[in-house]
């Protein structure tokens, strides 16, 4: 089953009395287990398309399936849980709760999810992220004293602690110097070889060279869909 | 979601910001603290009065003369001679819902003892005046019916008298004497101290009525007698009975006003109650003033938190938090922030109530209830107070609250 098939999305924003639109007729399908580059200048859509995604924001009109379920026709609370149990995501600010452990951090979606988990599963689970990611010795250490590479790669563990269908990162690397950048894009490719299905959201070209495809948006609308030929690796 | 798992995300986001806690907290715990504090001292005070009252006498009812009436002008209570010895007789025989009864004469002497004198208030009393008025005695015996009717010249000592008299020495068997007339020292009372009106009840002496009456005064003023019903339950028909017997000893008419009046001790406790009923008034509206400074407070700072935290809760709706455990987060943060303020209130305020009883020789009481109301009273302001902020913290919109910096 595809996990993510988009057909004719649109979405308006109104600011003031200029209407913006923000998503013009997207239509998208992921296959499983691929691994996407969204690209564009800033207001060309992108972010709204991942919020869309991520459900975190509903299209105004066009059907949008995620596993073979209509998101437009779910109702807020069904949303959270989708977003609980279905979607990883990775923020460009990393986005970790301060003062709390790294093993909180990425436990934090369990706290969420609305089936029996025991603690001890929960912590096994979030243990389990950690050392996928190879951050199992800094498992105690709260975000001020990680680095913001190893910030990313604690986010990066909680967006894959359920286990999700989807991984949508939000320029993930735009906080990030030219090395740890090729970290977190290796720790991409290696999950993405995996299996795990990764949308990635960028402005630069060369992080986007590192995906299997990439799309490339404009005004609303996409503008070049191709594969990535010459994969580079990071 | 389970509760507990709540408690302690509002345990952990109150214990990061102590000091912001505490200060959040503190008009939570003034209102708490001072209403607990000054309720244990209000109802101990109370209980002290009540028990001032009863030491007074078991079931007392208080006999007095009303008050002379010569040519319209007034001479106010007790001032005239209506009752007699023979009343006493009278109510012993005949009214059956008192236990005992003794009349009571007063008189302010110079007592002499050797070469000390001392000013005291003699009472002339029947046998039963101690069981009457809860008087223990010390060392000694008392006057009994045999020296009463022969105006036997014995007296029994306060403590206060004691002292004053006869110093470290025992005073039981010295002679006293009293305008001139010996008397024989039988017997000192125990240590009663100060009353309610603040006079001590230790200044006296005692000797019986008939002495007091024929021998010190002019023998016929009795100042009042002195009877204490069988049962507190039986008080008001001790009461109608002392009436209609008295009535009829005195030969009043009917439609004749009585030439005398009662009083128990329901009507002193009424007043005292009174007192300390509008006490409790002011007390629970300092309470009330100072819980709702300190909701205001709690939601002030939680909404302040709640605009502080927006990335934060921007964060938990990402990874899919509900609405509803938002909500459930910020309320059950404010209520704990009440809870733990009205604890701290609670123990503090027992604190300074202990520590003030010590030390302004109060009694203090405390009342379970008070503390399980005071309880029941922050978890309110909590949750009054913690929905508004909790409600916007569930509003927020996920996009906008992780782009808010």
């Amino acid at each position: 089953m595809q996990p993510i098939q988009l057909k004719n999305i649109c979405k308006t924003f109104r600011l003031g009395d200029t209407e913006v639109k923000a998503l013009d007729g997207v239509c998208l399908d992921i296959e499983p287990g691929d691994f996407m580059a969204v690209i564009g200048a800033s207001g060309s859509g992108k972010s709204t398309l991942m919020n869309v995604i991520g459900c975190l924001d509903q299209a105004d009109s066009g059907s949008y399936l995620l596993e073979g379920r209509p998101v437009g026709e779910l109702k807020k609370h069904q949303l959270s849980d989708i977003r609980n149990q279905r979607i990883g995501f990775v923020f460009q600010g990393f986005n970790l709760l301060p003062r709390t452990s790294a093993l909180e951090n990425v436990m934090l979606p369990l706290l969420y999810y609305r089936g029996e988990l025991p603690a001890a599963q929960q912590r096994q689970r979030a243990t389990k992220a950690l050392q996928q990611v190879g951050l199992a010795d800094r498992m105690h250490h709260e975000p001020n004293q990680l680095s913001g590479g190893q910030q990313q790669r604690v986010a990066i563990a909680r967006a894959l602690v359920n286990d999700p269908a989807i991984i949508l990162a939000d320029e993930p690397t735009g906080n990030l110097d030219s090395r740890t950048t090729l970290d977190v894009l290796a720790l991409f490719q290696n999950l993405n070889d995996q299996g795990i299905t990764i949308v990635l959201v960028t402005h630069e070209t060369d992080v986007a060279e590192h995906t299997r495809r990439v799309i490339e948006m404009q005004d609303g609308k996409i503008q070049r869909d191709f594969k990535v030929e010459n994969r580079r690796l990071a | 979601m389970k509760w507990s798992k709540w408690i302690v995300v509002a345990l952990r986001s109150i214990a990061r910001n102590r000091l912001r806690s505490l200060l959040t907290m503190l008009g939570i715990i003034i209102g708490v603290g001072s209403v607990i504090a000054l309720v244990a001292l209000g109802e101990g005070s109370q209980a002290d009065i009540t028990e001032n009252i009863a030491a007074m006498g078991t079931n007392l009812i208080i006999v007095v003369p009303e008050s002379t009436d010569s040519h319209g002008v007034r001479g106010g209570a007790g001032t005239s001679s209506s009752l007699s010895l023979a009343d006493v007789e009278v109510l012993r025989k005949k009214a059956k819902a008192i236990s005992y009864v003794s009349a009571e004469v007063r008189l302010s002497e110079q007592v002499v003892a050797g070469n000390s004198n001392w000013n005291t208030t003699v009472q002339g009393v029947g046998k039963d005046f101690l069981l009457i008025r809860n008087y223990q005695l010390a060392k000694g015996g008392f006057f009994g019916e045999r020296e009463v009717s022969a105006k036997a010249k014995v007296a029994v000592l306060g403590q206060t008298v004691a002292k004053e008299l006869f110093a470290d020495q025992d005073p039981i068997g010295q002679r006293i004497r009293v305008r001139k007339t010996p008397f024989q020292v039988i017997g000192v009372l125990a240590e009663k101290g100060q009353s309610n009106m603040g006079n001590d009840q230790d200044d006296i002496i005692l000797m019986p009525s008939t002495t007091a009456l024929y021998r010190l005064s002019d023998g016929k003023t009795v100042r009042g007698l002195l009877a204490s019903a069988v049962s507190s339950e039986k008080i008001s028909e001790a009461k109608e009975q002392i009436t209609a017997e008295l009535r009829k000893a005195h030969r009043l008419r009917d439609g004749e006003k009585d030439d005398f009046d009662l009083r128990d001790q329901s009507e002193m406790n009424s007043m005292a109650s009174q007192v300390t009923g509008t006490m409790t008034l002011l007390l629970s509206a300092i309470a009330g003033v100072s819980l709702l400074v300190g909701g205001i407070g709690i939601m002030n700072i939680m909404l302040v938190s709640v605009t502080e935290r927006t990335r934060e809760i921007g964060i938990r709706l990402a990874v899919g938090a509900r609405g509803g455990d938002i909500l459930c987060q910020f309320l059950i943060e404010a209520v704990v922030l009440c809870l733990c303020g009205g604890l701290i209130g609670i123990l503090s305020g027992l604190g300074i109530a202990f520590g003030l009883g010590q030390i302004m020789g109060i009694s203090v009481s405390v009342n379970p209830l008070m503390i399980v109301v005071s309880v029941g009273f922050t978890l309110a302001v909590g949750v009054f107070f913690g929905f508004y902020p909790a409600r916007k913290a569930a509003n927020l919109n996920p996009i906008e609250a992780l782009r808010h910096e």
